[in-house]
């Protein structure tokens, strides 16, 4: 069986694969055992996924463990604790801004990852930013103020 | 790489099969859930009757107090407002208060969550339940302060004159013990105008476990491994049925 070797939250880990195609969602869910990614839609479509490759908001869902080979991957574990959030994460639980939570995961990884590129973005380009990320309990006010309240720190 | 622990599905099956046969049993007979009978008692000792005070409410020694309701919450809060609303009724510091949501071998049937029942129809109950209480601990304090419970007040987890002073904590006035009251429909709610809890905004306990990848929601339990595949799917089928937690 193949092996594929990366960086998970700033350690290396290495994995065993029978299929290249198979999806970075299923090996870091099933195989190593993190529970921030979530299984939406599966079709890149819903944004529950989403992880970070090398700082970018990626749907894990749609992405094939060869893809992640040698590169650094960011789960929403990876950023904080309960006890130590980092910026993105205080930010949300401030505004509170869960409902049920599953989409959370997505909505802070693309946060993050449009942070990275647009450190203080305006109302427009985060709800641009987020435009793929899809919230079915109706939480949006409160995600945009979280993104706004760190792009304004 | 991290490696699961290995529980065996025997090992499992010999701990957890009687629960397994016994939902079996719940889902075939759908009155069963419904037959928690005025009489019936949890494991705990407790009544479960919707009835009765002691099935919503356990106070302790310490003067902090237990709520059990079979309601839950996915996300709406409820985790914050009931205890809230519990809490302004008791006179008892939200700190104090404990919820045990969900299931109904322990709490009472007061009906399930869904269709924005939770507040108007679950909290509303242990609402009553509480007010209930609050008469109780004015008349237990009454006797102890030799007074007339109409002079007294609830407020910090005390039974207190209203006039000012000494006053006595709950937990010494009933903590441990059981209050064996019917819930009175009619026992006086707080006035609004002197709520100080509800109506605050109150930090919902699941937010930073949901923002931080630690909530665990039901794909995320593991065992049992009934379902496991037994090989793998052949290549390019990957379907959300081989998605395991």
């Amino acid at each position: 069986m193949a092996k594929y070797s990366f960086q998970l939250n700033g350690r290396p880990v290495s994995v065993e694969s029978w299929d290249p195609a198979q999806p970075l969602l299923y090996v870091l869910r099933n195989t190593l055992g993190l529970h921030g990614p979530k299984f939406g839609c599966g079709l890149a479509q819903c944004g529950a996924c989403t992880v970070l490759i090398e700082g970018k908001a990626t749907r894990s869902c749609v992405t094939p463990i060869r893809q992640a080979a040698g590169r650094a991957v960011t789960t929403l574990e990876g950023l904080g604790t309960p006890e130590k959030p980092d910026a993105v994460q205080a930010a949300f639980i401030a505004e509170q801004a869960a409902q049920c939570g599953y989409c959370t995961n997505g909505m802070i990884m693309s946060a993050k990852s449009l942070l990275n590129q647009t450190p203080k973005p305006n109302i427009e380009q985060v709800k641009q930013g987020l435009a793929g990320n899809l919230c079915r309990c109706g939480t949006h006010t409160r995600i945009v103020r979280a993104v706004l309240r760190v792009a304004n720190a | 790489m991290e490696t699961h622990s290995s529980v065996s599905r025997r090992d499992l099956l010999k701990t957890g099969g009687a629960i397994i046969v016994s939902f079996a049993l719940g889902a075939a007979l759908p009155k069963r859930s419904a037959a928690q009978n005025a009489g019936a008692t949890s494991d705990l000792g407790k009544p479960l009757d919707v009835h009765e005070v002691d099935s919503f409410l356990a106070f302790h020694g310490d003067g902090s107090v237990t709520i059990y309701t079979s309601h839950v919450d996915v996300g709406t809060g409820l985790r914050a407002a009931m205890p809230q609303m519990a809490a302004e009724e008791l006179g008892i510091p939200f700190e104090r208060v404990t919820l045990i949501e969900g299931d109904t071998a322990i709490t009472p049937n007061h009906g399930g969550t869904g269709g924005s029942t939770g507040i108007p129809q679950g909290a509303v109950a242990v609402r009553q339940a509480a007010a209930t209480a609050r008469q109780a601990f004015l008349n237990l304090g009454a006797e102890q302060l030799k007074r007339q419970a109409s002079e007294l007040t609830v407020i910090d987890g005390q039974v207190r004159p209203v006039a000012g002073g000494a006053g006595i904590d709950i937990g010494t006035l009933i903590g441990g013990r059981r209050l064996a009251l019917k819930v009175d429909p009619k026992a006086p709610l707080k006035d609004p105008t002197r709520y100080s809890l509800v109506g605050k905004p109150q930090p919902r306990p699941d937010v930073p476990g949901k923002c931080t990848g630690r909530n665990a929601y039901c794909p995320g339990f593991f065992y049992p491994r009934h379902a496991e595949r037994q090989s793998d799917p052949p290549a390019g089928h990957w379907g959300e049925a081989f998605v395991r937690g």
